[in-house]
C-alpha cells in the first residue's frame, strides 16, 4: 500500500527528496549503464507494475495510444464466447471443440485447471515413440460438441499419488481415460495420451522478437560442451519447405503468436481463420468464420501483453540468494534468465524493440527424462520426452491468478516444489541437486521463485 | 535519439520507485482508523458474502417460479417467473466488480452468465422431445444460466410468448435450466464462505485485498465501456447482454452500482483519501455519474439503436464510465506499493 499525506505541506518537502533522489539515481545509471538493465522489468519497458488476480490482462506500460487502441479491439474477440452460426455449414464454433472461448482454458490469460472443459488431451499411437497420430482422431481429441453432434470422445481424470521417495511429499500424476460416445472405454494400450493445460499468455510478443540467432546461440543438440545438458531448437517445417524455429506451445510446435492463435482457434474451437485481409476464405477456400481483422486483431492483443514485474527488485537479499542458488544449481542453464529482443523496425510494437528481457528460458526443447516423457511426439519435431524450457515470469502469480491450476503441462505439479521434482533427462543433476540442498537454501530458491 | 528511448523509460521507471521509497514514510497514516484489514472485511463480510447469499436465495426462488410454470403453464406463471428473472438479474449484476476468484477460476460465472445466447443450439435442442436430462446435459454454457433462462421466457425479442405458446420442451428446459442455476449460485455462496473459503484468503491478505477490490471494479467497468456498449455500437444489437427481455439498461445500472459499493461502502474511499482526496472525490463523483448515464438509458435497447436519442444516451454513459474506469485506475496506482 503506498503510503501518503493528507496535505500539500507534507507532500513538498517529499517532491524535493524525490527530485534529489532521482538526480542522484539518474547519474549513477549513466556513469554505470549496466545498472539500467533491472530484472525486476522482467518485460523491459514493456513491464506491467500490477501484482494482482489482473496483472496478466494488463496491456504492455508503454504502448502509444493507437497500439492501446489495437489492444483494446482485439480484448473483447478474446473472451468473446462463440457459438454455431448459420452463415455457412459449420459456421461458428465447432462442430467439434474443446472450449468456445480463449478465456475458458486461458482463464484471465493465465493457467487453465488440469479439469476437463479447461484442459485438452493429445494423444498419439505407441508404435513409432509416439510420432504417429490417431487415424481417426488426429493429434487432439475435441471432447465437446455442438447440439446434435458428438464429441470425439470425453476425458475422465484420475489422480495418483506416486510412491514416496525419501522425506519428500508425495508426488502426483494423472490418468486419463478416453470415453467413445457409444460409452467404450480406449484401452490404455491402444494410444498414448497427454492432458495439456493452457500455459500464461503473458509477454509472447516479446518472445517472438527475441531473435533466432539469440536462440539457436544456447542449442547444444549433441551436448557439445559435456554438461549433460543439449538444448535443441525445434525447426518447423511448412508445406512449402519454409523452415521456422518453433517458440510457442508446450512443445515449441508454432513460430508464430499469429499461428499459434489461428491454431487454437482451429483446433480447439473449430473455428477457421481467413487466409488474409482480402479474402473471407481460408486458405484451403472454405468460407472463414474469423475474419482476417478478428485474427491478427486477437493475435496483437496477446502480443502487446507485457509480464508482471518481480515482487522485489535485484537488489534484494531474497533475489541475491535466489538467482545465486538459482545459476548454482545449472537451472539457468536452460531457463536462460535474460535475453534481448530483436532491433528490427519490422516489429508489431514498436514498444517491443530492443528490449532486455527476464522470460527465463531458452526458448528450446530439452528431454526432461521418463518421468515427463509423455508418449506424444507431436508432429515428429521433438520426442515425447523433450518440452520446450517454460518461461518463469510470472510464475509467482499462478495462485493469485488462477486458484489451484497446477504447474507443467497436465498441472500435476501442486507446488513449484512439486515441479521441480519431476525434472529428469537433462535436467536430473540439478534436481538432484536441489534435492541436496539445505532446507534453508530451498526455502531461499523457492521464495525468489515465488517472487517473479 | 530511438536507442535511448528504452534508456528513458527505466529512468521513467527509477522516479516511480524513488517516491515510493519517499513515501514510505507515511505508512498507515488512514483517516478515520480505516486501515486495509478493516476495508477488506468490510468487502468480504459486508458486501460480497451477503451479495452471494441473497443471490443464491433469489435463485431459490427463481427456480421455484420455472419448476411452478412447468408444473402448470399458466399466464400468470409465467408473468412471476419473468418478474423473478428480473429481480433476480440485478443481483448478479452488481457482484460483476467482485467475479474475480471462484466465479473466474470455477468457472461458475460461465455456468450463470455466458452469452450470447446460443440460438441455433437452443432452437433445435428445444426441438428434441422429450426433453430430458440428457438433452439438458448436452447444452453449452451459452445456453444455459440467465440468458438461455431469458430467451425461453421472453422469446427472441420479438413477440413475447404467452403460457399457451410454451412447448413442454421449454418448460421442461426451463425447470432444469433454474434447478442447475440455482445449484451454481449456491456453488459460488459456498466457495467464498468459511475458514477455507476464499473470502478468508482475502481477508488474510488486507493489502492484496485492496488492490483487487480496485481492480474487480475496474474490470466491470472495462467491461460495460468497451464490451456491453461500446461494441454494440460497433456491431448491433446481437452483442447487448440481456436482449431478449430488454433489461440491457438495468444491467449497466448495477454493474456501476457494484464498482460504487466496492468503492463507497467499504471504507475504499477512505483509504484513497488519505493518499489523494482529490482523486477520491472525483472518483467519487465520476461513479455517481456513470450511476446517472446508465439510469438515463431506456429499457429495449436493441429495438432502438435507430434512435439517435437512444445511441447519445449510450454514448454518453459509454464516455462516463469510461472516465469512471480511468479514474479507478489511477487509484488503483495511487494505492499499489509499485
Amino acid at each position: 500500500m503506498k503510503p501518503g499525506s493528507k496535505t500539500g505541506v507534507v507532500r513538498r518537502p517529499l517532491f524535493v527528496l524525490a527530485s534529489a533522489i532521482l538526480v542522484a539515481v539518474l547519474v549513477v545509471i549513466v556513469q554505470n549503464p549496466s545498472l539500467a538493465v533491472d530484472p525486476q522489468l522482467s518485460a523491459g519497458a514493456l513491464t506491467v507494475f500490477n501484482r494482482t488476480s489482473a496483472a496478466f490482462e494488463k496491456p504492455a506500460s508503454n504502448l502509444n495510444q493507437d497500439e492501446i487502441d489495437r489492444h483494446d479491439v482485439g480484448d473483447p474477440l478474446f473472451e468473446r464466447s462463440h457459438i454455431p452460426l448459420a452463415t455457412h455449414e459449420d459456421a461458428g464454433l465447432g462442430p467439434l471443440f474443446n472450449a468456445n472461448s480463449c478465456v475458458a482454458c486461458h482463464v484471465r490469460n493465465g493457467r487453465g485447471a488440469p479439469v476437463p472443459g479447461v484442459s485438452l488431451v493429445r494423444v498419439a499411437l505407441q508404435e513409432a515413440d509416439g510420432a504417429t497420430p490417431a487415424p481417426e482422431w488426429g493429434w487432439q481429441i475435441q471432447d465437446h460438441a455442438i447440439f446434435g453432434h458428438q464429441p470425439e470422445a470425453t476425458m475422465d481424470l484420475t489422480w495418483r499419488e506416486e510412491p514416496r521417495t525419501g522425506n519428500e511429499p508425495p508426488l502426483q500424476k494423472v490418468h486419463v481415460d478416453l470415453i467413445r460416445p457409444n460409452g467404450d472405454v480406449v484401452a490404455d494400450g491402444e494410444m498414448n495420451r497427454s492432458l495439456r493445460t493452457a500455459p500464461p499468455l503473458i509477454g509472447l510478443g516479446l518472445l517472438e522478437a527475441v531473435p533466432d540467432q539469440e536462440i539457436l546461440s544456447h542449442a547444444d543438440p549433441d551436448d557439445g560442451d559435456g554438461d549433460g545438458i543439449s538444448g535443441r531448437a525445434v525447426l518447423l517445417e511448412d508445406e512449402d519447405g519454409q523452415q521456422a524455429l518453433g517458440r510457442f506451445g508446450w512443445k515449441a510446435g508454432t513460430a508464430t503468436v499469429q499461428e499459434q492463435t489461428a491454431e487454437a482457434y482451429l483446433n480447439d474451437m473449430g473455428l477457421t481463420t481467413a487466409a488474409g485481409p482480402e479474402t473471407n476464405t481460408t486458405a484451403e477456400g472454405q468460407p472463414a468464420d474469423i475474419t482476417w481483422e478478428e485474427l491478427t486483431a486477437v493475435t496483437f492483443y496477446s502480443q502487446s501483453l507485457g509480464a508482471p514485474a518481480t515482487k522485489r527488485s535485484g537488489k534484494d537479499p531474497v533475489v541475491s540468494k535466489g538467482t545465486s542458488l538459482f545459476g548454482d544449481l545449472q537451472c539457468a542453464t536452460c531457463h536462460v534468465p535474460s535475453h534481448a529482443t530483436s532491433t528490427d523496425p519490422d516489429v508489431v510494437v514498436q514498444a517491443i524493440r530492443d528490449q532486455t528481457i527476464w522470460p527465463y528460458t531458452d526458448l528450446l526443447a530439452h528431454d526432461m527424462g521418463p518421468g515427463l516423457d509423455d508418449g506424444v511426439a507431436e508432429h515428429g519435431y521433438t520426442s515425447s520426452a523433450e518440452w520446450r524450457t517454460v518461461p518463469l515470469w510470472g510464475l509467482g502469480l499462478t495462485n493469485r491468478v488462477n486458484g489451484t491450476a497446477g504447474y507443467l503441462h497436465d498441472g500435476r505439479a501442486r507446488t513449484v516444489d512439486e515441479a521441480i521434482r519431476w525434472h529428469g533427462g537433462e535436467a536430473e543433476a540439478s534436481k538432484e541437486s536441489y534435492l541436496a540442498l539445505a532446507p534453508g537454501d530451498r526455502q531461499a530458491l523457492l521464495d525468489w521463485l515465488q517472487g517473479l | 535519439m530511438a536507442e535511448f528511448r528504452p534508456f528513458i523509460s527505466k529512468a521513467s521507471l527509477t522516479l516511480m520507485a524513488g517516491l515510493l521509497v519517499v513515501g514510505c514514510a507515511e505508512k498507515n497514516m488512514h483517516a478515520d482508523g480505516v486501515t486495509p484489514a478493516s476495508v477488506s472485511r468490510n468487502f468480504v463480510e459486508n458486501l460480497v458474502l451477503p451479495s452471494y447469499a441473497e443471490l443464491a436465495e433469489e435463485s431459490g426462488a427463481l427456480e421455484e417460479a420455472l419448476q411452478a410454470l412447468a408444473n402448470d403453464p399458466t399466464d400468470a406463471h409465467l408473468a412471476a417467473a419473468r418478474q423473478q428473472w428480473i429481480e433476480t438479474r440485478p443481483l448478479w449484476e452488481i457482484t460483476e466488480s467482485w467475479a474475480f476468484g471462484p466465479a473466474a477460476t470455477e468457472g461458475l460465472d460461465s455456468d450463470l452468465d455466458d452469452w450470447p445466447v446460443s440460438v441455433l443450439e437452443l432452437d433445435q435442442a428445444l426441438a428434441t422431445e422429450p426433453f430430458t436430462a440428457d438433452t439438458f446435459s448436452q447444452l453449452g454454457t451459452t445456453s444455459i444460466g440467465f440468458h438461455g433462462i431469458e430467451f425461453v421466457l421472453y422469446g427472441d425479442g420479438n413477440e413475447r410468448p404467452t403460457a399457451a405458446d410454451l412447448t413442454p420442451q421449454q418448460t421442461a428446459y426451463l425447470a432444469r435450466a433454474g434447478a442447475a442455476f440455482h445449484d451454481t449460485a449456491e456453488q459460488l455462496l459456498s466457495s467464498w464462505t468459511g475458514a477455507d473459503g476464499f473470502g478468508a484468503e482475502l481477508t488474510g491478505d488486507p493489502d492484496g485485498t485492496v488492490l483487487e477490490m480496485i481492480e474487480g471494479a475496474i474490470g466491470a467497468l472495462e467491461e460495460v465501456h468497451l464490451e456491453k456498449l461500446g461494441a454494440v455500437l460497433e456491431e448491433g444489437p446481437e452483442g447487448l447482454e440481456s436482449r431478449f427481455s430488454g433489461a440491457t439498461n438495468t444491467d449497466i445500472v448495477f454493474n456501476v452500482v457494484g464498482a460504487q459499493r466496492v468503492f463507497e461502502d467499504t471504507g475504499l474511499k477512505q483509504l484513497l483519501t488519505a493518499e489523494n482526496a482529490d482523486l477520491a472525490e472525483q472518483l467519487s463523483e465520476s461513479l455517481a455519474m456513470s450511476r446517472a448515464a446508465a439510469e438515463a438509458m431506456p429499457s429495449m435497447l436493441s429495438q432502438r439503436l435507430d434512435d439517435p436519442a437512444v445511441v447519445e444516451s449510450m454514448e454518453t454513459a459509454i464516455e462516463a464510465t469510461e472516465e469512471a474506469f480511468n479514474l479507478m485506475t489511477q487509484a488503483l496506482e495511487t494505492l499499489d506499493s509499485f
